[in-house]
């Protein structure tokens, strides 16, 4: 039995089926993503002053992750004209260069998680934050060796090191480590979501959105390889699938949009 | 993406993309550029989400084809937005019906 409605609209709707079914998922997706947004608003309001990192990510690499979306949004649309126009060589090259761009996405964010997992805070019996990378030479079973970033994202961190400079204790013009008893620290972790609130909601909203960009990667693939053999079978259903990929990416798109500034920007 | 044939319309079409992609990658930059300069942080958040709702409103209009969509998908986007939009006001309904007796969440 044939699926109805794949080509053509139907008179209820207006609408192919594949394009109605593809808004009906993405007015969920941003129902999902709007509470996710509000969990965020939530537990920034409520952080005590100072605790709230502000511009504690890097962002030179969210910044190309924002170029390659934007880019391949537009290359995603070249894929769809060149079906339309009957070029399938083209096809596959806009589309090939989809996938990169989207494979690049990942690589960059992954790239991201590796440097939190290797990027250290602590926070001392005095409520004093200070963040950095270890020395892993000198830390040992009784102290922890901290390199300090030079932007603290903490205003207690900043107090902190000024007193340090002030007394003499670090160089400014070097990073050298300084050495805390751990039996002085009431809080010592990577920047896994572990480690505060901002890191739990910066993981479960960037892992989240980065699933839908290898879902997308998944599905683009299969129209770039095999599923390529519809455009000799039926070109107009084949346009319309890609239409209807090119939706999803634009909405991943979209999302990012709202995550770029709200995560590193503000 | 629109349901097109004729390929001048197409091509039109790929043409009015690479424009508002310009567009966003401005719009990327301001929003950078505002980042950098101290102001207080209710001004970064209304400045910094004003451009991103521009941004959006530009992916949706032009790269979804929003704007020359049936009344049905209208439909559909505007109860998901305004469902995203409670969900955002109860948030800070809860905050500021707290914030007077000073507890923190």
């Amino acid at each position: 039995m044939d699926i109805p409605y794949t080509v053509n609209n139907r008179p209820d709707t207006g609408l192919y089926n594949a394009k109605l079914g593809m808004w009906l998922f993405l007015a969920s997706e941003v129902m999902l993503f709007g509470g996710l947004f509000s969990a965020y608003i939530f537990l920034r309001l409520g952080a005590d002053d100072g605790m709230w990192p502000h511009q504690i990510l890097d962002v030179k690499p969210a910044f190309i992750n924002t170029m390659i979306l934007i880019i391949s949004s537009v290359t995603i649309v070249q894929s769809w004209a060149a079906v339309k126009m009957g070029n399938l060589k083209k096809f596959k090259l806009y589309m090939g260069m989809t996938i990169l761009l989207a494979s690049a996405f990942v690589g960059i964010k992954s790239y991201e998680y590796y440097t939190k997992v290797h990027h250290y805070g602590l926070i001392t019996n005095t409520r004093i934050q200070v963040t950095g990378y270890l020395d892993q030479d000198k830390t040992n079973d009784q102290v922890v060796a901290i390199i300090p970033d030079k932007h603290q994202a903490f205003e207690s961190g900043k107090k902190f090191m000024e007193t340090k400079l002030e007394a003499g204790a670090v160089s400014a013009g070097h990073h050298e480590p300084i050495l805390f008893q751990r039996s002085d620290l009431v809080w010592f972790s990577n920047f896994m979501p572990r480690y505060n609130t901002f890191f739990a909601i910066y993981f479960t909203m960037t892992a989240l959105h980065a699933l839908h960009v290898i879902g997308a990667i998944v599905v683009l693939a299969y129209f770039w390889g095999p599923g390529s053999k519809m455009f000799h079978t039926n070109r107009a259903q084949f346009a319309n699938r890609i239409e209807v990929v090119g939706l999803f990416w634009h909405f991943v798109e979209l999302v990012w949009i709202f995550l770029f500034p709200v995560l590193y920007l503000l | 993406m629109a349901s097109t044939e004729n390929p001048e319309q197409i091509k039109q079409i790929v043409k009015q993309h690479w424009v508002i992609a310009g567009l966003l990658f401005t719009l990327i930059l301001i929003s950078i550029g505002i980042a950098q300069i101290p102001f207080v942080t209710w001004a970064h958040m209304a400045i910094g989400l004003g451009i991103s709702f521009v941004m959006a409103s530009l992916v949706l209009w032009f790269f979804m084809h929003l704007s020359n969509e049936r009344k049905l998908i209208y439909q559909v986007m505007v109860f998901s937005v305004i469902f995203s939009i409670v969900l955002v006001a109860l948030s800070l309904l809860a905050y500021f019906d707290h914030s007077g007796y000073n507890v923190k969440y």
